[in-house]
């Protein structure tokens, strides 16, 4: 069995029903891959929640469902929280970044970025393979095992 | 049955559905309306095993099969009409959540 650490945007898309994504993550599924997801996705996707049409509670509460749902029914194995050792390897992480790149000046990419290092420090800690939408905010991680999705969602907030 | 009661009923449904790709949910809508609950719901069953459909496709089948069947009680007691509209009003709820999270998109 592959086990794979899906990245935050996936996520996302297969909650926002975009289909590309739905059918990414269930072919995933029926190849044999064991699907994981880091709590730092679920933290992220709160700010998109917190901004649903109605009730706020209500939004948190179906979305709390949602993701117990899909978890009973085997597409996400285990939803990873950020232990002692994922900070550690998280800061190492953003540490060799700072070295070797210029980091964003920009609050909100800044806190991506830490989110993006937090994820990667799980798959690294669990020795499980990443997947995501976004190759190059991963693949200068020498020792990560990182792939690109093979879908690309344009726009976004359309209907189809 | 009043609006608010319709949308507030609608709202529930779409909140718990997970994994449906748009048309498959506007084609079981749509058989949903020709056919009624009853016979929309035993298709939704049959077609989340269908070995005929892409493994999303299934999944959004199993999802509305699901979901659906939990509110059968309450959409059975509605009158034609206020079934259609109830399912407009979740397929308007069920994608809403795509515009709040489209800034979150660009932002990474």
């Amino acid at each position: 069995m592959q086990k794979g650490l899906v990245d935050s945007m996936i996520v996302m898309d297969y909650d926002n029903a975009f289909e590309d994504a739905i059918e990414w993550w269930e072919r995933q599924l029926e190849d044999g891959w064991e699907l994981h997801i880091s709590q730092v996705s679920l933290m992220e996707m709160l700010k998109g929640i917190a901004k649903s049409p109605g009730s706020r509670e209500k939004a948190f509460n179906d979305f709390r469902f949602r993701i117990q749902e899909i978890r009973k029914e085997g597409k996400i194995r285990r939803i990873w929280p950020i232990t002692q050792g994922i900070s550690k390897i998280a800061h190492s992480l953003l540490e060799q970044y700072c070295r070797r790149f210029t980091p964003p000046s920009w609050c909100e990419r800044m806190e991506s970025l830490i989110c993006d290092m937090l994820i990667a420090a799980t798959a690294l800690k669990h020795g499980l393979f990443l997947f995501t939408e976004n190759l190059r905010d991963f693949q200068w991680i020498d020792s990560l095992r990182v792939e690109k999705v093979d879908y690309e969602i344009e726009g976004g907030g359309e209907m189809t | 049955m009043t609006t608010d009661e319709k949308v507030e009923l609608a709202q529930q449904m779409a909140g718990q559905l997970v994994g449906v790709v748009p048309s498959e949910w506007r084609k079981w809508c749509s058989y949903a309306s020709r056919k009624g609950l009853k016979r929309a719901l035993q298709l939704a069953r049959c077609l989340q095993h269908s070995p005929s459909l892409r493994p999303g496709q299934r999944q959004s089948y199993q999802s509305i099969a699901k979901v659906i069947a939990s509110f059968q009680v309450d959409l059975a007691n509605l009158s034609q009409d206020d079934f259609l509209k109830v399912l407009g009003y979740a397929t308007r709820w069920l994608f809403a959540r795509r515009g709040t999270q489209y800034a979150e998109r660009s932002r990474r």
